[in-house]
């Protein structure tokens, strides 16, 4: 016994780093969807950065914890209260026994995250307990007894302000140059457009509507693809494949978001402004060490 | 070979043809990199994703380069698997058969009388894309308007390829015939089929299929 689902929200599951090893079994990596915000709330109730904790998506699940538990929601600034009132993002609480846990809606950015201290139990599979499913009416997630010191993340901190437009840095994607007009950089009319992401964005990938960019002439075979893989439509629409994304895809490929911007990727909600910026696959490298180490440093301090 | 960037996550490999990319992925499955973290392939192409905190782009690029590829012991390495089919329970077998131009019997002697190789596995997990298929039974189209669900098991065929659904999915593929074996077990982790292998298809009947029903694939070690 631990938490007791009373509502399920909008997608609501159970995460951790995911299956990075197994995608030529056709398995999506899965897991955290927006990796920083997952490991800082872990870091805050004293976990271990790869604990498992329970993703929310939007509009959150209602939970009765069936006994004491320390916990923080760590990400879009979700409405979260108690019976005893509302709580903060970025700030841990403890739930008394009995006591029922509301996570709203959020007015910006799409996922945070529960954070208990011991994280939540889950089944491996392929050498990740991150479900494979949503969590439902009646289940039981559970997870042990704590209780903690009162911490909160500096308030203001840059994971806790979102946005509602959204610049992505991208390098070229593998048929850049096949699409027309692509001669030396990308076809004018990805690289000056304002995107807006439409309500057809899950975890499996964020759906783009804006003008049609006209996609090469040729069939391309299947080939591996990845998070933050942009690909393209017949209809000349753009998708940017998301954590849950398919492994392998066919249609051509005009950018990838560097992986420093993935979390980002994960925060863009229905109706949200997205603009592409092409940057060096030196800049790509050196933005992914600076977050990583900014991370890390995060980690550290909050868990010390 | 050809090395090119997904993006900051992996180098991707442009093979000369399948089989040049199936001994790759064999070969870096075999005897991985220190900062490789996962290998795929599909049809020509094999990406090789490395751990960013371990290695840049270049490093990873010019270790590929350097590598030999010609281990002649790895290319042998791939497993065979016997699919028992029953073709009696493919639903559009009369519509491919008149859509080739051959019988039945026709039609189910050539689909189990091709070895296939394992070119890529995606769609859904342990979907295994086979290929390629002999001229007489290529290109079938996709059906008009695809089903709303096609039953774990069912196997299908298109264009040049064929294959297993793994999972009830919706789908556009002709079914030809049906396996009762489970092919892969996401729960259990267990996924014995991986691209460079071969696949052929055993007909059986319904009596079989009924006996067989969700027992999992024998494995078969390669001789």
């Amino acid at each position: 016994m631990s938490f007791a689902v009373l509502a399920a929200g909008v997608e609501s599951r159970l995460v951790d780093a995911g299956r990075t090893s197994t995608r030529g079994f056709g398995v999506p990596i899965g897991g955290a969807a927006d990796r920083r915000s997952w490991r800082l709330g872990n870091a805050l109730v004293g976990n271990a950065s790869d604990a498992l904790a329970l993703e929310v998506a939007l509009a959150g699940p209602t939970l009765r914890a069936e006994h004491a538990m320390h916990a923080v929601v760590f990400g879009a600034p979700f409405v979260v209260s108690t019976d005893r009132g509302s709580l903060v993002v970025g700030k841990t609480f403890d739930l008394e026994p009995g006591e029922t846990l509301r996570i709203g809606g959020t007015p910006a950015g799409v996922r945070a995250y529960l954070c208990v201290h011991g994280g939540f139990e889950g089944r491996e599979i392929l050498g990740s307990r991150s479900a494979l499913q949503p969590i439902h009416v009646g289940e039981t997630l559970a997870c042990a007894e704590s209780r903690g010191r009162i911490r909160s993340a500096p308030l203001d901190h840059p994971s806790l302000r979102l946005l509602d437009s959204w610049t992505l840095r991208v390098l070229p994607g593998l048929q850049r140059r096949q699409f027309p007009g692509a001669a030396r950089d990308f076809p004018p009319l990805f690289a000056a457009s304002v995107f807006r992401a439409t309500n057809a964005s899950n975890r499996m990938g964020v759906r783009l509507e804006g003008p049609p960019i006209a996609i090469p002439p040729d069939e391309i075979s299947s080939e591996p693809v990845c998070p933050g893989t942009i690909q393209t439509t017949r209809d000349g629409q753009c998708i940017v494949l998301g954590i849950d994304g398919q492994t392998i895809g066919g249609y051509p490929k005009l950018a990838q978001v560097i992986q420093a911007d993935l979390d980002a990727l994960a925060q863009i909600r229905p109706g949200d402004e997205v603009r592409f910026v092409s940057c060096s696959i030196q800049e790509a490298e050196a933005a992914f060490r600076s977050r990583e180490a900014e991370t890390r440093e995060w980690e550290t301090r909050w868990s010390a | 070979m050809e090395f090119l960037p997904l993006g900051d996550q992996a180098v991707m490999i442009a093979c000369r043809d399948e089989q040049e990319a199936s001994a790759a992925a064999l070969s870096l499955r075999h005897d991985p990199f220190a900062w490789q973290i996962d290998v795929v392939q599909a049809y020509l192409r094999v990406a090789v994703f490395y751990d960013l905190r371990r290695i840049r782009f270049q490093q990873a690029i010019d270790a590929l380069r350097e590598r030999n590829w010609t281990n002649e012991n790895v290319r042998a390495a791939g497993r065979i698997h016997v699919v028992p089919c029953c073709y009696e329970m493919g639903l559009d077998l009369e519509r491919i058969a008149q859509h080739v131009g051959l019988d039945r019997d026709a039609v189910i002697a050539t689909h189990c009388g091709t070895v296939y190789a394992v070119y890529a596995i995606g769609f859904c997990p342990g979907f295994p894309y086979l290929g390629y298929l002999p001229d007489p039974l290529a290109n079938v189209p996709r059906l008009a308007s695809p089903r709303l669900r096609v039953e774990a098991g069912s196997v299908g065929l298109t264009g040049r390829q064929t294959g297993v659904y793994t999972e009830a999915r919706p789908g556009g593929w002709s079914i030809i015939g049906r396996t009762p074996l489970l092919l892969c077990d996401l729960a259990e982790s267990w996924f014995p089929i991986r691209t460079g292998d071969r696949v052929k298809f055993e007909r059986i009947d319904e009596s079989d299929f009924a006996m067989l029903k969700g027992e999992r694939l024998p494995i078969r070690h390669p001789s």
